[in-house]
């Protein structure tokens, strides 16, 4: 017995002092443009689990991130409350350019305006919108037997069309503006994440939602779903076969953009230099083919001026419907 | 066929052997120590997976996952903490046989039937998926809503000794489920002006609380007045293969094809996790067993509904995910992931259009199954050392371990307070001698059926009738208010015995 104390004791100290070893990297990192990376980690906080869509862009840019400086980027999920345990983390966290955050507009507008934060995206320092999910299109059954978005809102006219979205988020949203620029009569319910809006749609028990386009690209190809729209305005070339609304006459454009942040308080050198890090990463090939591969997401970027800009816009665009989301 | 062949050369040569070996130890290891789960394991290791190729990739994490799965057996039968969510019925009749010298049996039983209901799953995934993942799409708010009251029903069957007790406890849980945001409407309900509870507890801290930190706290106060120091004592010597004869194996076989039926079933609905099957399995078993007072004592029979529910689970969450692109589960969801990685998104055309991929997907399941029992099966002897170490070593050990568990959910210090709170309740529990396991069903199912009881009424208009006119949701809703008059009616005849008539 006192022979297992020794050996625990052993195995656990060598653990403390592996522990305690200084950081490999002698070295300082520098990139192309000769700015020196003082910082050796950083933390990238995501608002979502392991496996969706933020995440995978969220750790494909930190790969790309951490060739281009030589700064490892951990990528951390905090899922939970909607995006608000990571984002009120990141806030609270101190701006010494040790921890981001990657999230969308989800987490930092869409949250503001129905009013589960009651802060937003100027409550952070914004880096850039590295990324733009331009992937989802409107859904519907076949069994509903109609073939667009026109025919669609002429049958909404003798009874209501079942829009299933998930409460409190762009979702939700996607359908309010639906309804302001077509004219669609809806009933907008709750039915949950992607997954479970799949389920239902198959069911018939919902007449019609936004989903990812690859997530529902084999059921496009054997005709049990149609996709009757695409949101995006500019519309996205790599899922060309669906319209975007804005072609067939809608002013329609919603995307969901994604928003990389340093807490308030940042450094402005630091902030600049990781913007140019970002600029350097859309240029890569390889990136652009990952995110095509996995997502069909063309590459987009919106630098920091831009992205504020934008996101004022869709801000004061989202809080029409206030009173609809809280 | 041209697709067998590529599956049988993909997963038949080292580099794929000795990584399946790898994945399948690493699960248990995760699955064995309570504070790890499968989920961590599979959400660690993915991005590991990124620069393999797909099928190796793929392969190698659903191998975690059916290690893990099966790998919380051995800390729930020979510590009673379970090591993951899946295997908290185990402890319910692993342990008592341990504590009756059967310790290697309860470990034999748990291996091979975890190993059975793993391949009933595999074959069910093999066969006849499309058809099961039909029967998924038919399940909506209603139904779930129906599944999930049939399931709170069976609490009573659970919870030891007085069914008021059971019924307290597991509105206890209910109420603690509906701590954070609010399903749909999103009001924020119970947090006290505190952040971190906006998102609720989960269910992981619930159970690493209610089972692995009241049982520290129930040895460490028996430790004092005791001078037995062993966990308990397991003679390996007289054991001839995994324990138990062929006559026992045979007479399990209809209640474990029941309970694979069961994991199975509950594993196709995306909208119900893992974490629920064992405890139904276990109830079914029980309430449809000839020696219902026997279970919980140490009898085999709630070992093998546990177990073979846990792991037909498996293959049961990859159907939806396989033919439907829609997650069964957390670890499919993060398989999801996986999937798309290597620009594959499933879905109806993934049998055709992936084939290979598929039926590569197949046979590294049905390879990682024989892994794990040959595995588990040689390590029963270590498993069993472990016990002899002593528990206020090996005890701590697992507190650390649980910490880090519940840390590594969210990378929060607030999960690692919420396993102290639920160890508290759990002993207070203990010591009013309530039963625990009603709570977790109620935490766990009651945001089912508040969610589904929402949306079913914002799908007909806040009419009642359509819960009665789904078949199915009828079908379930009839069962339970049935069951329950039958508890009642089986307790007035009880009291009226004991009381004498008139």
């Amino acid at each position: 017995m006192k022979r297992i104390f020794y050996i625990l004791v052993i195995v656990l100290s060598l653990g403390l002092l592996s522990g305690c070893s200084p950081d490999s990297g002698g070295e300082t990192n520098v990139t192309q443009n000769g700015y020196q990376w003082t910082v050796k980690n950083i933390e990238l906080i995501v608002p979502a689990n392991a496996g969706g869509d933020t995440d995978f862009n969220a750790r494909t840019m930190a790969k790309y991130f951490e060739e281009i400086t030589g700064v490892k980027m951990i990528v951390t999920n905090m899922a939970g409350a909607g995006g608000s345990v990571a984002t009120s983390h990141v806030k609270e966290s101190k701006p010494n350019g040790e921890i981001m955050l990657f999230s969308h507009i989800g987490q930092l507008v869409v949250n503001e305006v129905s009013g589960l934060t009651d802060y937003g995206y100027k409550d952070f320092d914004i880096v850039s919108i590295p990324a733009v999910d331009k992937g989802s299109v409107f859904v519907i059954n076949k069994d509903l037997n109609v073939n667009s978005m026109k025919e669609l809102i002429e049958k909404s006219k003798d009874k209501e069309i079942i829009y299933g979205s998930e409460f409190g988020s762009t979702t939700q949203l996607q359908g309010l503006v639906l309804e302001d620029t077509t004219g669609i009569n809806l009933k907008i319910i709750d039915s949950g994440n992607a997954a479970e809006r799949i389920t239902e749609l198959l069911g018939g028990r919902i007449d019609i939602t936004s989903i990812p386009y690859g997530t529902i690209q084999d059921y496009i190809q054997t005709g049990d779903l149609i996709a009757i729209g695409q949101l995006s305005g500019e519309g996205n070339d790599l899922i060309k076969n669906v319209e975007t609304l804005k072609e067939q006459g809608y002013d329609y454009d919603m995307e969901k953009p994604y928003i990389l942040a340093y807490p308030e308080g940042i450094e402005e050198e630091l902030l600049k230099e990781t913007e140019k890090v970002i600029e350097e990463i859309i240029k890569d090939e390889n990136y652009k083919k990952e995110l095509e591969t996995t997502y069909k997401q063309p590459v987009d970027y919106y630098n920091r001026e831009d992205a504020v800009e934008l996101l004022e816009n869709i801000l004061t665009e989202y809080s029409k419907y206030e009173d609809m989301l809280r | 066929m041209e697709a067998l062949s590529f599956a049988i050369a993909s997963v038949f040569n080292i580099e794929s052997i000795l990584l399946m070996i790898l994945a399948v130890s690493i699960g248990i290891v995760f699955g064995a120590i309570p504070g790890l789960s499968g989920t961590m394991a599979v959400a660690l290791f993915l991005p590991l997976t990124y620069n393999m190729e797909a099928s190796l990739g793929l392969s190698v994490l659903i191998s975690i996952y059916i290690g893990a799965t099966s790998g919380g057996l051995i800390s729930a039968i020979l510590l009673k903490i379970p090591g993951t969510p899946s295997s908290v019925a185990t402890c319910f009749d692993g342990h008592p046989m341990v504590d009756k010298g059967e310790g290697p049996k309860a470990l034999g039983v748990g291996i091979v039937f975890s190993f059975i209901g793993t391949l009933i799953s595999i074959g069910a995934l093999m066969l006849i998926a499309p058809k099961l993942a039909e029967i998924a799409i038919r399940f909506g708010p209603y139904e779930y809503f129906a599944i999930a009251i049939f399931s709170l029903t069976l609490i009573s069957g659970l919870s030891k000794g007085s069914m008021v007790k059971g019924l307290f406890a597991g509105i206890l849980g209910i109420i603690f489920s509906t701590v954070g945001i609010a399903p749909i409407d999103g009001t924020i309900r119970f947090t006290f002006g505190m952040t971190e509870l906006k998102s609720g507890f989960d269910t992981l801290t619930v159970m690493i609380g209610f089972f692995a930190i009241t049982e520290i706290f129930k040895t460490a106060k028996e430790i004092k007045n005791s001078k037995a120091s062993k966990t308990a004592t397991v003679d390996m010597r007289s054991i001839k293969g995994f324990g138990f004869s062929f006559s026992e194996f045979l007479e399990q076989i209809p209640n474990a094809i029941r309970s694979a039926l069961i994991g199975l079933g509950i594993g196709i609905l995306p909208g119900v996790g893992g974490g629920t099957s064992n405890l139904i399995s276990y109830s079914v078993s029980k309430n449809n067993s000839k020696k219902k007072e026997l279970y919980g004592t140490g009898i085999i029979d709630g070992i093998v509904a546990s177990e073979t529910a846990n792991n037909a689970n498996i293959g049961g969450s990859l159907i939806p995910l396989m033919t439907l692109g829609v997650p069964g589960d957390t670890v499919t969801a993060i398989l999801l992931g996986g999937f798309m990685i290597h620009g594959i998104q499933p879905g109806p055309l993934l049998f055709s259009s992936n084939i290979n991929l598929v039926y590569t997907i197949f046979l590294s399941m049905i390879v990682a199954s024989v892994f794990m029992l040959v595995l588990e099966f040689y390590g029963m002897r270590v498993f069993v050392k472990l016990l002899n170490i002593p528990k206020h070593i090996l005890l701590p050990i697992i507190v650390v371990l649980c910490v880090v568990g519940a840390f590594g959910l969210n990378s929060r210090i607030f999960d690692v307070w919420t396993i102290l709170l639920f160890g508290f309740i759990g002993y207070i529990f203990h010591i009013f001698n309530i039963s625990s396991t009603p709570f977790i069903m109620g935490f766990i199912l009651g945001p089912i059926v508040e969610t589904n009881f929402r949306r079913g009424l914002m799908l007909s208009e806040n009419g009642f009738l359509g819960f009665l006119t789904s078949p199915i949701s009828a079908v379930f809703l009839t069962i339970s208010v049935g069951s329950i008059i039958l508890i009642f009616y089986r307790n007035y005849k009880i009291r009226k015995k004991i009381y004498g008539g008139d």
